[in-house]
């Protein structure tokens, strides 16, 4: 390190701080408040937080498609050559819904739910499919065997599985051939502290936070608003919700 | 007393064309099969007809069907033990040597069309998920061929330690075999979201059809060998045989019946049944194979004394029923996954990823390949076995 | 007598297959990123050859289930010391020869699994979303760009001596604890300040 490198160093890491702190003190409240903080990145996680997802129909113009853009574009998803329509992987997408008595419609965008009580969870012969304590669900592929037996077992069809012969993926995302895989909330974003990619693609309209937490936003829009989970019937506490379907 | 010790057991003593001529082509299956495996497992599963809304098709219709008919083949070893039926007894050991190779066919199907087989060493070193009822049949399976090896050994070894664990053996069989079959139904009956499989009934259906398909396998398989072997069948045999299938018959028919009422009155269920029963696609398969086919005419030539031979009855029922039971499987499992999931009830829905459509399925050549295979696999093994051992009786004469 | 003459002379021959033991193991790559000292790096060796198996599966685990993502647990640690962002003008796959991974697993004809889902060479992806800090591969300061530059200085404005770092590459997909994601808001308050109520979660 010559001795420009550590000069240019020190005055960038001076003119930082000091636009650092006034831009504190401008949006201070809020940021200081964030509750997506990143964990150290040697610190194992707890049970102490539940993630979830809290998606607002109304506020959705498109239906979930810049949502879906993000998510391909974050973990590369959504160009298998070689496998056919129906065997190309979908880790979220947008579901048309059109009520047969009113005629009313609205589009949403479907992905993972990760369930409190995960039924792919439950069906898994390896425990490949598995729930972090923080509430994501995902496929540990180390271990998954590619039976397919989570994607029979969940009611939301959220699992793809690979047909194909996989280059090139994104360093942060591994998937191959193989497995099978659905949304796992970024979790390697949310690790780090930041949101999950569909949240910051379509920020005002989804809430992305700790549901064990009853002072978070996410808590918040849940009791102040009516939501709901899809097949709420079947009691499967889902991390994500939905407002306005 | 029991007859075992007073029948005379030999080995196939045919060494012809004919033999081998049979072995060869259980054979080539088995080599097609393995073929097979090899290209789906380079290429990966784009080559087949399976894709995310079918997940499971041809190679499971054919390990499931294996499986099932591996607990019901042991059934005639179970009656002459555990019941004490004579008659039964000399059967035995065939009905062992078919159920165990039928298990490990179908297992080797199931196997070898995992995406990701290598993982499966993971299994083997412990991660096993015991809330899953797929890892239990797991478990099931692998005991299943160790009690059949030990059961064999008290049935074939001459000593008296052998023979005091006959009866124990017999037992164990017969209530493993119940709860394996219990848990192959279950892998179904245990999916809430799939409207054609969450029933509890999943589980005894599976049974009653096992118990049809392994005496209607075994039926085939004693005559056909008997008789490119010489030896005698009576027709006492025959006759038992005969007339135990159409019990089996009617057992599956009416949990199909208690089924399909089910999911008629439950109201979550509604879509599924016309889907089944009266579209057109599996309503042909089901009302003609497995009903009409499978059920009906067999039971009609079992029991009407249209057929005066009994041997002839026999053969053409076990031959119709294997045929329905397949069919009924392919219904099950396609059937089952060609409907919808239901989001949101009361609505229609659609997307990119099939929602609300009902899904197409048609099985590639190499799906053909690797059902085929297991099948290959396993009257190698019998064929093997009775060739080297003594699983034959001598003469089944009355 | 004949029998124990054909044993023995079947043993002997049997050690002509000590030919295969060989005691050099192949050569592999060269690694894109070195160590400061050859102690450094002599420590790593031995600790590799040791623990390769360990580090792979048991780190995993700790990944998998314990959202644990330190340099040290990361593949893509590995792989962007190991394998070249080019070689010879094309991507470095693990179907090549030369790539790291691959000359010994050739050698002792054993299948590499990772790469069926981990990415087999560096990607340099330039990431920059709104609630992200920018994700770059750098293997040197005089790099830069502007946005760059101050991310890096946002990051190391605790008066951490970087000259201290062992490794060259100055920012990692695994962020440091704590500070990053202070320092992404004002990051991003500083290009999108309307949006600042939507990046609170």
């Amino acid at each position: 390190m010559n001795n420009f490198d550590s000069y240019r160093r020190k005055f960038l890491t001076i003119v930082a701080g000091t636009a650092g702190a006034v831009a504190t003190l401008n949006v201070a409240p809020n940021l200081l408040l964030r509750e997506a903080q990143a964990k150290p990145a040697d610190e194992a996680i707890t049970d102490a937080k539940r993630w979830g997802l809290l998606i607002d129909v109304n506020k959705l113009e498109d239906g979930g498609d810049a949502c879906i853009e993000a998510c391909k574009k974050e973990h590369g998803w959504g160009d298998d050559p070689k496998s056919n329509q129906a065997q190309d992987a979908q880790w979220v997408r947008k579901v048309k819904v059109t009520e047969k008595s009113t005629g009313n419609s609205f589009s949403l965008p479907v992905m993972c739910q990760h369930c409190e009580t995960a039924p792919c969870v439950d069906v898994c012969p390896t425990g490949a499919s598995m729930k972090r304590a923080d509430g994501i669900v995902q496929v540990n592929k180390h271990i998954c065997i590619g039976c397919r037996y989570c994607m029979m077992a969940c009611p939301y069809k959220a699992r793809s599985f690979v047909h194909e012969t996989l280059i090139d993926q994104r360093p942060n995302s591994p998937r191959g051939k193989g497995t099978v895989e659905s949304c796992n909330l970024c979790a390697q974003r949310v690790d780090a502290g930041k949101n999950p990619a569909c949240v910051d693609a379509a920020p005002q309209a989804i809430v992305f936070g700790d549901l064990n937490d009853p002072k978070s936003a996410i808590s918040q829009a849940l009791t102040q608003n009516e939501t709901t989970q899809i097949r709420a019937d079947l009691n499967l506490n889902t991390g994500v919700r939905y407002q306005g379907i | 007393m029991s007859v075992s010790l007073k029948t005379s057991y030999s080995e196939l003593e045919n060494n012809g064309i004919g033999f081998w001529g049979i072995f060869s082509f259980f054979g080539l299956l088995l080599i097609g099969g393995v073929a097979a495996f090899n290209y789906m497992h380079h290429h990966g599963h784009y080559v087949t007809g399976m894709n995310n809304q079918i997940v499971w098709g041809i190679p499971h219709v054919f390990a499931i069907f294996l499986i099932v008919a591996a607990s019901g083949a042991a059934n005639i070893a179970t009656i002459g033990t555990v019941f004490n039926k004579q008659t039964y007894q000399p059967l035995g050991r065939l009905s062992l040597l078919l159920a165990a190779s039928l298990l490990i066919g179908g297992l080797l199907v199931l196997l070898l069309d995992l995406g990701s087989i290598g993982h499966v060493i993971e299994m083997a070193k412990g991660a096993l998920n015991f809330q899953s009822i797929f890892a239990w049949n797991m478990i099931l399976y692998s005991g299943f061929v160790t009690i059949i090896i030990v059961y064999l050994w008290t049935m074939m070894d001459r000593t008296k330690t052998a023979k005091s664990f006959y009866k124990p053996l017999g037992k164990i069989n017969f209530i493993w075999r119940f709860i394996l079959t219990m848990g192959t139904g279950s892998i179904f009956g245990v999916l809430l979201a799939r409207q054609y499989y969450d029933v509890f009934v999943m589980g005894p259906l599976f049974i009653a059809a096992s118990y049809m398909l392994g005496t209607a396998i075994y039926s085939l398989l004693l005559v056909t060998t008997f008789k490119l072997s010489q030896r005698d069948l009576g027709d006492v045999i025959i006759k038992r045989l005969r007339y135990s299938l159409p019990l089996f018959i009617v057992a599956v028919l009416v949990f199909e019946l208690v089924r399909h009422l089910i999911n008629i009155f439950v109201t979550e269920h509604h879509g599924i049944e016309p889907h089944i029963l009266t579209s057109n696609s599996f309503s042909k398969l089901f009302w003609f194979g497995q009903i009409l086919i499978g059920s009906v005419l067999p039971l009609f030539l079992l029991w009407s004394g249209y057929f005066k031979n009994n041997t002839v009855a026999l053969v053409s029922s076990s031959i119709l029923i294997i045929v329905g039971a397949f069919i009924q499987l392919y219904v099950i499992i396609i059937g089952g996954q060609s409907y919808p999931l239901v989001l949101f009830q009361n609505a229609d829905i659609s997307s990119s990823f099939a929602d609300g459509v009902f899904n197409t399925y048609s099985g590639t050549l190499p799906e053909y390949l690797l059902g085929l295979g297991g099948i290959g696999l396993t009257f190698c093994m019998v064929l093997i076995g009775i060739k080297i051992f003594r699983m034959l009786p001598t003469s089944l004469a009355d | 007598m004949i029998r124990r003459f054909i044993i023995l002379s079947l043993m002997l021959v049997s050690l002509l297959g000590l030919n295969a033991c060989d005691s050099e193991p192949p050569v592999l790559m060269k690694a894109s990123q070195q160590f400061e000292t050859v102690e450094k790096r002599d420590q790593h060796i031995a600790y590799m050859r040791t623990n390769h198996m360990d580090a792979l599966k048991h780190k995993r685990d700790e990944t998998m289930y314990n959202g644990i993502r330190t340099e040290e647990h990361s593949i893509v640690g590995c792989i962007n010391c190991h394998v070249p962002e080019s070689f010879n003008g094309k991507v470095l796959r693990h179907t090549d020869q030369e790539h790291f991974c691959t000359t010994c697993h050739t050698y002792v004809a054993a299948k590499l699994d990772c790469f069926e889902c981990h990415v087999d060479h560096p990607m340099k992806t330039v990431v920059v979303n709104n609630s992200s800090s920018i994700d770059v591969k750098l293997k040197n300061i005089n790099k830069l760009n502007h946005e760059e530059l101050l991310a890096l200085a946002f990051r190391y404005s605790k008066n951490k001596d970087i000259s201290s770092d062992n490794t060259n590459h100055i920012l990692g997909e695994e962020p440091e604890s704590g500070g990053v994601s202070l320092e992404n808001n004002i990051k991003t308050s500083l290009d999108n300040p309307i949006k600042k109520e939507a990046i609170n979660e």
